[in-house]
């Protein structure tokens, strides 16, 4: 059996269906072990009290699935994925733990979810070309959660109030950023007359202003605090003609519900 | 029947609203997610006795 001077042996095997049992025992053993083949099926079951390194290369067109089951109280992980395209799921649960990530790519989306009891320090360092930061009422006219309201009412006189009305809908909570009306005279013979009027915001709900403005043809506000009105109340948005004569009275009222 | 569900759904962005004469008020709804544009005539709108009715004659529908 020895094949070499150094004792050591030579075992070459040609077969199509081939099946050796191997059970090795020693203090010190060394076995290269190079596979060709089409198909491999490899299970590898390691138990031992200290592995050193394991290091696997895989250059493939395409893997399917590779599952990784690691139980230790103390692990480094260390992985390097370079790819031009694809999905990396990672589902860490720990207590504590560090997890680094290092991300060198032309075009990455990342979504982090965190959900923890509490979170010390969140450090966060961006360096790209632009970043964009969106507040609230801007975002839900880009994601079309916005709410615009607007009135219109013709021949109004004097004293006349109109309005409209919108119940807030379940579930969700009416923020309003701002208002403004317009009043313009119902003839040409009124052109050069004030055209006084109002508007105001009105939880009918509750019976409570939440808040009102005048001014002769028109005006408008911008909250500093958006108006909040929570599901299932009633905002009226009335406009009021303050005039000696005709108007036409125009009301909008813009936010967004969330 | 659909304009009532978007108006009663808050399925809208933008809302106008034009009081009639007999009371009644025209609504016109407009989706932005879904590019739509609904428009109704209601009677007593919110009230108790809220009714959709006819947007030309606001009679109530048959």
């Amino acid at each position: 059996m020895s094949d070499y001077p150094d004792y050591t042996s030579l075992l070459q095997i040609i077969g199509s269906d081939i099946m050796v049992p191997i059970d090795l025992q020693g203090a010190y053993i060394m076995m290269p072990v190079d596979i060709q083949a089409q198909y491999v099926t490899l299970d590898i079951d390691i138990v031992a009290q200290s592995v050193g390194d394991i290091s696997v290369d895989i250059a493939a067109q395409s893997v399917g699935n590779i599952t990784i089951s690691i139980a230790a109280s103390t692990i480094t992980l260390q992985v390097n994925i370079a790819s031009i395209t694809g999905g990396v799921a990672f589902n860490v649960g720990t207590v504590t733990g560090t997890v680094n990530v290092n991300l060198a790519s032309s075009a990455i989306t990342l979504n982090v979810d965190i959900k923890a009891q509490t979170i010390g320090n969140l450090t966060i360092d961006i360096e790209a070309q632009s970043v964009a930061i969106i507040d609230q009422p801007n975002w839900s006219a880009i994601n079309a959660t916005d709410k615009n309201f607007t009135l219109a009412d013709n021949d109004m006189v004097f004293g006349e109030e109109s309005y409209g009305s919108y119940t807030v809908t379940t579930g969700k909570t009416l923020f309003i950023c701002g208002a403004s009306f317009w009043m313009q005279p119902g003839a040409a013979a009124s052109g050069d007359l004030p055209n006084f009027g109002y508007l105001r915001l009105h939880n009918n709900t509750d019976n409570i202003n939440l808040a009102a403005l005048g001014g002769n043809g028109g005006g408008g506000i911008v909250f500093s605090k958006p108006i909040a009105l929570a599901a299932g109340k009633v905002l009226r948005y009335v406009i009021g003609c303050m005039a000696n004569h005709t108007c036409s009275g125009w009301l909008t009222v813009w936010g967004y519900e969330i | 029947m659909k304009a009532m569900q978007a108006l009663k759904k808050g399925k809208f962005n933008d809302m106008q609203q034009e009081p009639q004469p007999d009371g009644s008020v025209i609504i016109t709804l407009v989706d932005r997610v879904k590019d739509k544009v609904y428009k109704l005539r209601v009677r007593d709108l919110y009230g108790e006795n809220e009714q959709e009715v006819d947007i030309a004659t606001g009679e109530p529908i048959a």
